[in-house]
C-alpha cells in the first residue's frame, strides 16, 4: 500500500494513521502467541513501511504534498515515535497556498507538483514487491487536498492503471470551515468517483459527535478526530487472518459495482480513556447489533455517536438502508461462547435484492488486538445512506451557484460555469443511483 | 521558510501606521527596545514556549541577509550587526514622518533606498498625488518595491498602509497600488486605510475619498477600512478601564495617533498570523479574498480584534475558561470594536461572508458552538450562511493567551459608499475647488463622474443582495 497525502488535512491525517500503526506494531497486549504477532507485524510493517531508516526507525511508505511549508515541516519534524517519513517524499514548493481555491489547486498548483509527485511514486513503488494499492488522504474543503489531490488522481490512474486507487475523503463541518467549501467538495466528489475505485468517506461532523458523545472528551481538537479516522483505517487494512485479502480484494468487495463507489467505516467500541482499565469489553454480539442500528434509517441522532447498549433492543420492525455490500472486520479473539453473530448483518432487509446472497456480506477476522484493544468491530459498508450528505452539499452548493456567488474567483483559474454544471450533473447521478437503491 | 509580506507605507497616516506597526511587530518576535511606550507593554508569562515559532517566522517582515545569522534576535543592536532590514517601502512627498524613521531608534531597519521623498507635499490634492507625483516618481517607487520584492523568496502579499482623506496618502497612495497591481497582479494586494471623520480638518476630503476609493475598488485584493472616529472612541474606552492600566500608559507616552494606529497594527499582526505561525487550522492569505469576496467590487471587509487593548496585566482566572471564549466572539461582533463606525450586524444588512482567526489555545467544540452562535445573531443571504472560514494559529499575540479576529463582508459596507457619495455631492454641487483638481495635468472631469458611478454601482450591488429573493432555479435532479 502506498499512501499519498494532501494538503493540512491529509498531512495531519495520514501522521496520525502513520503513528497508529506504529503504535499497534508496537503493542505488547497482542492476545496472541508471539509467532502469530511477529507473522502480523511482518504482514503490517511490509504494507506500510519500505525499510529502517540508520536511526533505526520505520520509514512509511508514504508521500506527502502540500503548497505549503508549515504543516509538512511540522509534522516531519514530530514523529517523535519509532517512525519517520522519507524527508525525500516531501513534495512541496513555496509560494502561497492553493488560496482554499479547488480550480487553483488542481489547475494551476497540481501541474506544477507534476512531475514531483510522479517521480517520487514511481520511486516508492519500484521499491516494492507485492504493490496492489494507493491510498489517498485528503479533505475536500480547502484548495490543496481537493484540488491538487483531484489533479493527483487523474494522474495516477493514467499512469497505474490497473492498480487499486482508494481514496479517503474528510467532509468538512457543514456549519462551515471554508467559505467555499461546498463548491469544493462538489468539485472534488465529482473527480474521485469517477477516476478512484473507492472512496471512504467520512464526516467531521459525525467523527466530532464520536470525540464528544462517546469518547467524552469535551476539548475535542482537530487531532482526536483525525485519530478516530486513522483507527477506523488500521481497522480496515491491518493484516487479517484471511491472507487473500489486501487493497484489491477491498476494493472489489466493496465496490463491486461501478455506479457505487462511495463507502464509510462504521466501527465500535469507542472508550473513554478515562474508564478504560474499569469497563470490560462487552459481548461481540452488542457490538454488531451496534453496527446494526448504524444501518437504520431513522431521523434520530446517528446511533454511532452513542455508546452501545449492553441490552439487545427490542426487535420491532426497522427499515433499513439498501446496502450493495458490507465488509464486517472483527478484531480480537473470538470465544466459542462469544461468537461474532454475523448472521445479523446478512438479513435479506439491508441489501438490494440484485445483490447475490454471497456477495452483500464479508466477514474478515482477526484474532490479534488492535492497538492493545480487547474487541474492535469495523463495518465498511456501502450503502444508500451517502445520498443524504451529497444531498445535503449539492443543494447548498447550488444555491450559490445560481446566485453566481464566488464564480469569478474561479473562473480565474479558468474554470468555467460549464464546468460546474458538469460537475453538478455527475454527483446528482450519484445521488440519484443510491438513492434509488 | 515563512511565507512574506512587503508592507508599503504611503503618506503621513500611512507612515504613523508603519511607526505603530514596527515597534509592535519587533514587540511580538521578543526584540528589546528603547522605545519607551513599547516598555509599557507585556508578554504574556507563557509567550516564550512559542520562541522556536516566533523565530522561525522572523523572515515575514524582515530580510536577514546571512541565512547563518539564524533568525533568533533579542536586541535591535543583534538586527544592526546582521544588518537586518525590514520589508517596508516608505513613501512620502513630505520629509516629516519619513523623516522621524530615519531618526529614531529603528533607523537602521529602513533602507534609504526604499524611501521617496520630496517637499513640498499634494497640498490634500488627490490628482496632484496620483497623477503629478504618481508619474514623476513611478520609476523610483517601481524600483524600491522591487528591490524589496527581489529580497523575498516567498512572497505572499503587500500590506499597503494611507489615509484617503489627504492628497498624498490618497492620491500617491492608490497610484502605488495600481503600480502593485501592474507588477504583480498575481500577489495579493491588502489595503489597511483610514477614512476622515465626517467632521474634516481637510475640506477636499470628499473628492479626495471618492477618487481614492474608486482605485481601491479597482486595484486592491481586500480593503480593510478603519475611521478616526472609531479608533478614538476604542481608545478612550481603552484607557477607562481599570484593567487597562498597561495599555492606558503605553496610549500616554505615545507620539500622537500612535495609540490609535496601534489598533489597526493589530489587526495586520492578527491578519498574518495564520501565514506566519503555524495551527492545527492554517490560513494562507491568498485564502481570504476566496473565502470573503463573493462578487467582485465588493472586498471592503469589516475587520475587529478583540481583545482590543494589546496586553492583559495579569493572567486571569478567566483565560481558556468557556465564558472567556464566549466573551472573545462576542466582543468581535459587537459594533464598538469595528474599525469603522458602522455596525456590520445592523437590521437589515446580511452578510456575504465571514473569517474568524483564533490566536492560541482553544478546541473545535468552542469554536465551534460559536460559529452557531454567530449563525443564529447574523442575518444572511440564502447561501451565505455557510460561507464561513476558520483559522486556528498555535501561537498567541504577545499580550495575551488567546485572542480573535473577526472579519465580515457585510452588505452593512454600502452605508460607507453611501456616505462618500452623499459628502461628494455637497462639495460637488457648489463646484467648490474643483478647479484645483482641472489644472493638474491628465486630470478630466470626468474623473468625477466615473468614480462617482463607480461607487454608486457598488453601493446598488449591495443593496441588490439585500434584495435578493431566493434562487428558484431547480437542480440538474437525475430523474
Amino acid at each position: 500500500m502506498l499512501t499519498l497525502q494532501f494538503g493540512q488535512c491529509g498531512n495531519q491525517l495520514g501522521h496520525s494513521l502513520f503513528s497508529q500503526i506504529s503504535a499497534d506494531l508496537d503493542a505488547k497486549d497482542t492476545g496472541i502467541s508471539k509467532q502469530s504477532n511477529s507473522a502480523y507485524t511482518e504482514q503490517s510493517f511490509e504494507k506500510w513501511f519500505t525499510g529502517i531508516s540508520k536511526d533505526g526507525k520505520r520509514l512509511a511508505r508514504s508521500v506527502l504534498v502540500d503548497t505549503e511549508h508549515k504543516v509538512v515541516n511540522k509534522i516531519c519534524s514530530e514523529s517523535s515515535g519509532r517512525w519517520v517519513y522519507r524527508s525525500k517524499n516531501l513534495v512541496c514548493q513555496s509560494g502561497g497556498g492553493s488560496a482554499n481555491n479547488w480550480a487553483y489547486g488542481s489547475m494551476i498548483k497540481g501541474p506544477q507538483l507534476k512531475t514531483d509527485i510522479l517521480d517520487i511514486t514511481r520511486r516508492e513503488i519500484e521499491r516494492t514487491d507485492s504493490f496492489n494499492g494507493i491510498l489517498l488522504l485528503l479533505s475536500s474543503a480547502g484548495g490543496t487536498g481537493s484540488g491538487v489531490g483531484s489533479y493527483a488522481v487523474d494522474l495516477i490512474r493514467d499512469e497505474f492503471p490497473n492498480k487499486s486507487i482508494i481514496s479517503c475523503i474528510v467532509l468538512p463541518f457543514s456549519s462551515g470551515e471554508v467559505g467555499v467549501q461546498n463548491y469544493n467538495t462538489l468539485l472534488t466528489l465529482a473527480k474521485f468517483n469517477e477516476t478512484a475505485d473507492l472512496n471512504f468517506i467520512f464526516q467531521n461532523e459525525q467523527i466530532h459527535s464520536i470525540c464528544t458523545n462517546v469518547l467524552k472528551n469535551t476539548e475535542t481538537r482537530l487531532i482526536d478526530i483525525n485519530d478516530v479516522i486513522s483507527k477506523k483505517l488500521c481497522a480496515v487494512f491491518q493484516p487479517v487472518s484471511n491472507i487473500w485479502c489486501n487493497a484489491n480484494y477491498i476494493t472489489s468487495t466493496v465496490a463491486s459495482h461501478p455506479s457505487y463507489k462511495m463507502a464509510t467505516i462504521k466501527s465500535t467500541p469507542y472508550v473513554p480513556p478515562m474508564i478504560k482499565q474499569y469497563e470490560s469489553s462487552q459481548s461481540w454480539k452488542s457490538y454488531v447489533e451496534h453496527l446494526k442500528e448504524t444501518l437504520r434509517v431513522s431521523a434520530l441522532s446517528d446511533p454511532e455517536t452513542k455508546a452501545p447498549s449492553k441490552v439487545s433492543s427490542a426487535r420491532s420492525s426497522y427499515s433499513y438502508w439498501k446496502s450493495v455490500s458490507n465488509i464486517l472486520i472483527s478484531r480480537g479473539k473470538v470465544m466459542e461462547n462469544d461468537a461474532v453473530p454475523y448472521d445479523q448483518l446478512q438479513s435479506k432487509e439491508l441489501y438490494v435484492d440484485w445483490i447475490a446472497p454471497n456477495d452483500q456480506l464479508t466477514v474478515l477476522n482477526q484474532d490479534r488486538r488492535l492497538i492493545n484493544q480487547d474487541k474492535f468491530l469495523a463495518l465498511v459498508s456501502n450503502n444508500s445512506q451517502i445520498h443524504c450528505t451529497l444531498e445535503e452539499i449539492v443543494e447548498k452548493a447550488w444555491n450559490t451557484y445560481t446566485h453566481s456567488a464566488f464564480l469569478h474567483q474561479y473562473k480565474k483559474f479558468g474554470l468555467e460555469e460549464n464546468d460546474f454544471l458538469e460537475a453538478f450533473a455527475k454527483v446528482e447521478n450519484v445521488i440519484k443511483d443510491y438513492e434509488s437503491l | 521558510m515563512s511565507s512574506q509580506f512587503v508592507t508599503v507605507q504611503v503618506g503621513q497616516c500611512g507612515n504613523q501606521i508603519g511607526a505603530a506597526f514596527w515597534p509592535l511587530v519587533l514587540h511580538e518576535y521578543g526584540v528589546e527596545q528603547e522605545d519607551k511606550a513599547i516598555k509599557f507593554l507585556k508578554t504574556q508569562k507563557f509567550y516564550h514556549k512559542n520562541s522556536k515559532e516566533l523565530s522561525s517566522a522572523f523572515g515575514s517582515f524582515f530580510h536577514v541577509p546571512d541565512s547563518r545569522s539564524g533568525t533568533d534576535f533579542k536586541s535591535i543592536s543583534d538586527l544592526e550587526y546582521h544588518r537586518v532590514k525590514a520589508r517596508a517601502v516608505l513613501i512620502d512627498m513630505e520629509d516629516s514622518v519619513v523623516g522621524r524613521f530615519h531618526q529614531g531608534s529603528l533607523r537602521n531597519l529602513f533602507d534609504q533606498t526604499c524611501t521617496v521623498t520630496n517637499y513640498p507635499g499634494s497640498g490634500n490634492n488627490w490628482a496632484v498625488g496620483y497623477y503629478t507625483h504618481g508619474l514623476e516618481y513611478h520609476d523610483k517607487i517601481e524600483n524600491s518595491i522591487r528591490l524589496a520584492v527581489e529580497r523575498c523568496d516567498c512572497l505572499h502579499g503587500f500590506l499597503v498602509t494611507h489615509s484617503v482623506g489627504g492628497g498624498t496618502g490618497s492620491g500617491l497612495g492608490t497610484a502605488t497600488l495600481k503600480i502593485l497591481n501592474d507588477m504583480y497582479s498575481h500577489v495579493d494586494r491588502f489595503v489597511s486605510c483610514v477614512y476622515p471623520a465626517s467632521t474634516q480638518d481637510v475640506i477636499t476630503a470628499p473628492y479626495n475619498v471618492l477618487l481614492a476609493t474608486r482605485e481601491l475598488i479597482e486595484y486592491g485584493t481586500c480593503i480593510f477600512p478603519a475611521e478616526n472616529r472609531a479608533l478614538q472612541e476604542m481608545c478612550n474606552a481603552n484607557m477607562n478601564k481599570r484593567e487597562n492600566v498597561d495599555q492606558a500608559k503605553y496610549n500616554a507616552s505615545c507620539v500622537p495617533f500612535q495609540d490609535m494606529n496601534s489598533i489597526i497594527v493589530n489587526s495586520l499582526l492578527h491578519l498574518t498570523s495564520g501565514s506566519r505561525f503555524p495551527g492545527s487550522l492554517n490560513v494562507d492569505m491568498n485564502e481570504l479574498a476566496t473565502n470573503l469576496v463573493a462578487f467582485p467590487q465588493l472586498q471592503y471587509i469589516f475587520s475587529s480584534v478583540s481583545p482590543v487593548a494589546l496586553t492583559a496585566p495579569q493572567m486571569s482566572t478567566l483565560n481558556g475558561s468557556t465564558k472567556h471564549q464566549d466573551e472573545l466572539f462576542t466582543n468581535s461582533w459587537s459594533k464598538s470594536n469595528q474599525l469603522i463606525k458602522i455596525d456590520p450586524l445592523q437590521t437589515g444588512s446580511l452578510i456575504i461572508g465571514a473569517a474568524h482567526i483564533y490566536r492560541g489555545e482553544t478546541s473545535l467544540t468552542d469554536i465551534k458552538r460559536n460559529i452557531e452562535r454567530f449563525q443564529n445573531k447574523a442575518k444572511f443571504t440564502s447561501w451565505s450562511k455557510e460561507t464561513m472560514k476558520i483559522g486556528l494559529c498555535s501561537v498567541p499575540p504577545a499580550g495575551h493567551p488567546s485572542s480573535l479576529m473577526c472579519m465580515m463582508n457585510s452588505t452593512a459596507m454600502s452605508g460607507l459608499f453611501r456616505d462618500i457619495i452623499h459628502q461628494f455631492d455637497r462639495l460637488y454641487k457648489k463646484k467648490a475647488h474643483v478647479h484645483h483638481y482641472l489644472q493638474v495635468d491628465n486630470f478630466e472631469k470626468e474623473d468625477f463622474k466615473d468614480s462617482r458611478d463607480k461607487i454608486l454601482d457598488v453601493y446598488e450591488q449591495y443593496k441588490k443582495i439585500e434584495q435578493q429573493s431566493p434562487s428558484t432555479i431547480s437542480r440538474l435532479r437525475v430523474r
